[in-house]
């Protein structure tokens, strides 16, 4: 059996996997998709086969595949060289559906961490702590907006104490504390909405999601109630996420509010034994029921 | 409340918000050609409350809506692409959570993205799909070509919009392409096109008659209303539901001998199409649907 890594060559979470990965390893990387990775998946009377073909690897039949890391699914702009901007935008288009369907396919032999379908719901800070308060994990508060006088009256309950968090993306350089002078362009915001979130804090812990576990870090971290941990796992199960983090922070009152939810596990979460072991052990679990 | 979410510009959205209007339903038209400067968002979690505001001070708090049909997305936003996608950021959670009946969530609609996974979930629901190769193997593509006596055809892998063509002997010579970019080949299907829409639990089925591989870039396409047996209505109400979809445009082929094959579901069916030309009343279904679904919040 075989275990599949899917990235680029760039993404350390996927090499820490991937050296400490026992048993037969490929990776495919995304720089040479999809000139130098064929592949075929076929649909014939209900039933599904599909193969890889790595460059200097023996052929990676699906059937053949126990467990499937993925980071992203970004299409290398190597693919697009020798094409004009019209024809690469269909084509980068094309290429990511195509993976989508590939690893939707394998998903059917394996475990997939982490599934691709539902990844535009991980996509936006918005959408993923919509997702967790949906499934009752208490999230901070946040104003999704391009009205200026919304914007000012949030700052103003809040006192102050407002970072500006970038809408899409997985946090931007432009995320920071929001600062009394920013309330002289709060016009600006009529070009494009900007989330701002309020009662700024540390963010002490988070919790390590890997297949059906919790694991907080760091170890000596106080708990959270079972309730906020059950209803973090409820939220990676329905987005379908094998790996992923919630960053939580602690309030006063001794609670916690997730801040954000990293749809992967950071090499740093990854520098945990404990988290480092469920995670590559996962890949010997089977497909989740 | 019901809201109408989309551009002016697209026929659907004019047709349903204009119907709403001479029933004197309580609507709003929520324009995104004025988002996001002139019609502003104003979104709080976890509440999930807030409202849109127009520039000349008018309000519609989220709290009031009752129903929502939407196309957002199929046309640009008040500014560049990045403000559309950041547009999008804001109002795709809004509208997988917003707690009425809202036609359709995109998270339902994501399935579209990629048609050979579309296709296995319809597979998966125990519908014939087009034997399918997806590949960018050059030797592969014309094997499948042989395999199927060159009665095949290609089209997009994504959602994005292109024309179906039947493979000829010329398109073996240029194959090597295909490692550039994978392409989806199909068997091709002999019969007759049907296109199903299906809102709420009513199903609308058109029989098309063309002469080309794909109806929709040919002139002399004729679109007439057919009744679709029991079964088969019952099967397409199932698969939309399946999908998550309560409005959905279901494209299949029936066989000389009577088997449905299913090419693909549209999560957001431009049906004015079909409407024009049949006088199916769409548009009426998708409005009693948007303004049932009111009155059953009220009543709760």
């Amino acid at each position: 059996m075989t275990t599949l890594f899917i990235g680029y060559r760039s993404n350390q979470a996927l090499a820490i996997l991937r050296e400490r990965m026992p048993g037969k390893v490929v990776f495919l990387d995304l720089e040479r998709y999809p000139r130098e990775l064929p592949f075929y998946l076929r649909l014939s009377g209900g039933a599904l086969e599909g193969c890889l073909f790595p460059p200097d690897e023996d052929p990676v039949p699906f059937d053949q595949v126990s467990c499937v890391y993925v980071h992203e699914i970004c299409i290398s702009s190597e693919a697009g060289v020798g094409f004009d901007q019209q024809d690469w935008a269909y084509l980068s288009t094309e290429c990511w559906a195509s993976l989508i369907a590939l690893l939707e396919a394998l998903k059917l032999h394996c475990r997939v961490a982490n599934s691709v379908s539902s990844r535009h719901e991980v996509e936006s800070r918005v959408a993923r702590l919509t997702a967790l308060s949906a499934h009752g994990v208490p999230i901070a508060p946040m104003l999704v907006t391009s009205h200026p006088e919304a914007a000012r009256k949030f700052y103003a309950e809040n006192r102050g104490r407002v970072a500006f968090r970038s809408l899409s993306g997985e946090g931007s350089a432009r995320d920071r504390a929001m600062q009394p002078a920013d309330l002289e362009r709060l016009e600006d915001l009529r070009t494009a909405p900007v989330a701002f979130e309020g009662k700024l804090g540390d963010q002490p812990a988070w919790l390590a999601l890997v297949g059906g576990r919790a694991i907080l870090c760091p170890a000596g971290a106080a708990p959270p109630e079972p309730g906020l941990v059950q209803a973090c796992l409820a939220t990676a199960r329905r987005l379908e996420l094998e790996l992923c983090e919630v960053v939580l922070r602690r309030l006063p009152n001794g609670r916690y509010q997730a801040v954000d939810l990293i749809p992967f596990l950071t090499p740093g979460t990854l520098a945990v034994p404990e988290v480092l072991e469920a995670a590559l052990n996962l890949a010997w679990e089977g497909v989740p029921a | 409340m019901i809201a109408v979410m989309g551009s002016t510009a697209e026929p659907m959205i004019d047709r349903v918000y204009t119907e709403l209007q001479k029933r004197n339903a309580r609507v709003t038209l929520l324009d995104t050609d004025q988002m996001p400067g002139s019609l502003t968002l104003a979104l709080r979690l976890p509440e999930l409350s807030g409202s849109f505001v127009w520039s000349d001070g008018r309000r519609l708090d989220l709290r009031t809506l009752r129903s929502v049909y939407q196309r957002v997305g199929f046309r640009p936003f008040q500014g560049t692409a990045r403000v559309a996608e950041l547009c999008l950021a804001a109002l795709n959670p809004l509208l997988n959570e917003l707690p009425c009946l809202v036609v359709n969530r995109p998270r339902a609609a994501h399935s579209n993205a990629s048609k050979p996974f579309q296709a296995q979930l319809i597979a998966g629901q125990g519908w014939r799909v087009p034997d399918t190769l997806l590949t960018s193997d050059p030797e592969l593509a014309a094997e499948f070509y042989e395999l199927h006596r060159g009665r095949v055809i290609y089209k997009s892998v994504s959602y994005l919009r292109s024309q179906v063509q039947a493979m000829s002997p010329h398109d073996l010579r240029r194959l090597e392409t295909v490692r550039n970019c994978p392409v989806q080949l199909q068997e091709q299907i002999q019969g007759t096109d049907v296109r199903v829409h299906v809102v709420g639990e009513r199903v609308f089925a058109s029989q098309i008659a063309t002469r080309s591989s794909d109806y929709r870039f040919d002139k002399g396409t004729s679109v007439t209303a057919v009744e679709l047996p029991p079964e088969l209505a019952l099967d397409c109400l199932q698969l939309s539901q399946a999908l998550g979809l309560t409005m959905a445009g279901i494209d299949l082929r029936i066989t000389p001998d009577g088997e449905p094959v299913c090419f693909e579901v549209n999560p957001s069916p431009a049906y004015t199409y079909y409407e024009d030309r049949t006088g199916q009343p769409i548009t009426a279904a998708l409005c009693d649907l948007l303004e049932w679904a009111g009155s059953r919040r009220m009543a709760a």
